[in-house]
């Protein structure tokens, strides 16, 4: 609230006293009493003056907690119109309202809380996006717990809901959110350090997380187009007590970041059934950088899965895939971005990982894009891109395996 | 006559005082100044206006914004506008939960509030009296 006390109004006010008084004492010839009382008067209004500016500034350090936020809306024309996770088919849309706060409850104890509404297929929803709650040691070591984004890469992190400050429309498809078909975990609820060391005039940033497994459910039911199921991070208990342990090292200089990233969990795949249909032992390794400038937003990141299969009692098999994308986006001038996006998926089909995860199949998209900047809170995309999918997705009826969209959007952040 | 004495005086009195005031902002000199118990770098000083240094030692920085040498500090110091500035914070904020500095109006505003809180940074336009200077630019 903007404060009642104009005090810019009342320095140079109690400014151009002093000079008069100055001017005066300097002019007329003045008694000891009267400079004395003068004295007085000026000490007074510095002593008013500084309390007035001291109660303003305490004010300010602990008046209340700012909401932020990022909404998006916009346009997609597909070349099919399946309702399918991540795509909206034809039509207009209202993706997430997102409102984030970052209390702070002493110097080292803070807070992020993160919530999202959402339209899906079957109406509105509620996402408690993330709740962590946070003790800052010193620049070494921030320790949190609660619900988080999950620390590899750079895109997760980087962006996630905040759409506005996101480079493109859409994100590469694999690490799409869980309930939009992504393949790994965006998010995860358990324990969190994170840090930097400077190393000359850059820093090693260090992430370590472990939470609960995750699980891919709803497998075998009508709930996607190919019967299979989809990621999700079991917010309330470990259904599996194998918690996912993950590390991501990143080298950071200027806008330049580079980092190696990776993690491990077994993760149970659930039909419904009471045993399910067993579990597989995650391991994801890979690398990423980034830089980013007044011009550049580019990205590249690549992830190596080997998986084994433990859905079969007493037998193992091992099972490779890998991914990855490489975004470049160059400045035109103050207002507009272009940018071209490359991402492909080599998911093996016997590993059950990928072959009960709905988007689990291999697949390659190519996006070209545009952002232009309305102003710093605003910006007004327009993206084509081309998916080509291949290995499990029937190759006939509407949704083919292969579509394009054209896709629209109008971002804000407040 | 004496009216008139006194008029003329002050006019070339206030005249001079503006004329001075203006050669000041002209200038743009920019002064960082701190609590007694913080000591910073001018690579630190950066590295804290961009949310990447929380710390001076065992010390929890309070980092403080000067609207009326907000953009003389920007460009001098952190080579960037106030548009990039808004946009560094608020990726901080919903990447890392950093809070963005506090912004106080003017200079007699931040010298009271970096002086009397402990890891307290600002930034002023003439040279402080009575408070620790840590970098002129």
């Amino acid at each position: 609230m903007k404060s009642l006390i104009n005090k810019h109004n009342l320095n140079l006010v109690t400014q151009c006293v002093m000079v008069l008084a100055a001017s005066h004492l300097f002019i007329s010839p003045a008694s000891a009493d009267e400079i004395a009382d003068l004295k007085a008067r000026l000490a007074t209004v510095e002593r008013d003056l500084g309390q007035l500016v001291e109660s303003d500034s305490k004010g300010a350090t602990g008046g209340g907690i700012p909401v932020h936020g990022f909404a998006d809306v916009g346009f997609t024309r597909a070349s099919n119109n399946e309702t399918r996770l991540d795509q909206a088919g034809h039509g207009f849309w209202a993706n997430a309202l997102d409102f984030y706060l970052t209390p702070q409850f002493t110097d080292r104890s803070k807070a992020l809380i993160e919530l999202i509404f959402e339209f899906l297929p079957d109406g509105l929803a509620t996402d408690l996006e993330r709740i962590q709650v946070g003790y800052t040691f010193n620049d070494q070591l921030t320790a949190w717990a609660g619900r988080f984004h999950a620390p590899y890469g750079y895109w997760n992190t980087a962006f996630h809901h905040g759409a506005q400050i996101q480079t493109s429309i859409t994100r590469p498809r694999f690490i799409d959110f869980e309930d939009k078909g992504g393949l790994m975990p965006a998010h995860v609820m358990g324990a969190w350090a994170t840090g930097g060391v400077p190393v000359g005039n850059a820093k090693l940033n260090y992430d370590v997380y472990v939470g609960n497994g995750n699980a891919i459910i709803d497998v075998g039911t009508v709930t996607t187009p190919s019967n299979r199921g989809y990621l999700t991070i079991n917010n309330a208990r470990d259904s599996n007590n194998n918690m996912l342990v993950g590390v991501n090292v990143a080298y950071k200089m200027g806008g330049m970041a580079v980092g190696v990233h990776g993690f491990s969990e077994r993760v149970n795949i659930e039909d419904g059934s009471p045993a399910g249909l067993g579990e597989v032992s995650v391991k994801m390794t890979g690398l990423y950088g980034a830089y980013e400038d007044d011009n550049w937003e580019s990205i590249v990141e690549y992830y190596r899965f080997k998986n084994e299969d433990l859905t079969v009692p007493g037998v193992t098999t091992s099972n490779s895939s890998w991914l990855g994308f490489a975004q470049l986006g160059y400045a035109v001038g103050d207002k507009w971005l272009p940018y071209l996006r490359w991402e492909k998926a080599s998911l093996d089909q016997a590993d059950p990982y990928f072959n009960t995860q709905a988007y689990g199949v291999t697949y390659k998209r190519e996006v070209v894009g545009a952002r232009y900047m309305m102003n710093a809170n605003a910006a007004l995309k327009l993206e084509v891109n081309r998916t080509k999918e291949s290995d499990g997705i029937p190759t006939s009826g509407p949704d083919n395996g292969s579509y394009k969209e054209v896709r629209a959007q109008y971002s804000i952040r407040f | 006559m004496r009216f008139h004495t006194i008029a003329k005086q002050s006019f070339w009195g206030l005249g001079f005082i503006v004329l001075t005031a203006s050669a000041a902002a002209m200038a743009g000199n920019v002064y960082v100044i701190a609590h007694p118990s913080v000591e910073l770098t001018q690579s630190e000083v950066q590295q804290v206006y961009k949310g990447e240094q929380e710390f001076a030692g065992a010390i929890k920085l309070v980092p403080v914004d000067n609207a009326a040498v907000q953009a003389d500090f920007l460009d001098k110091v952190l080579s960037m506008d106030a548009g990039k500035y808004a946009a560094l914070w608020i990726k901080k904020g919903f990447r890392a939960a950093l809070t963005a500095p506090i912004t106080k109006s003017g200079d007699a505003e931040v010298i009271n509030f970096v002086r009397n809180t402990p890891g307290a940074v600002g930034y002023v336009s003439s040279p402080p009296a009575n408070v620790k200077l840590l970098q002129k630019y």
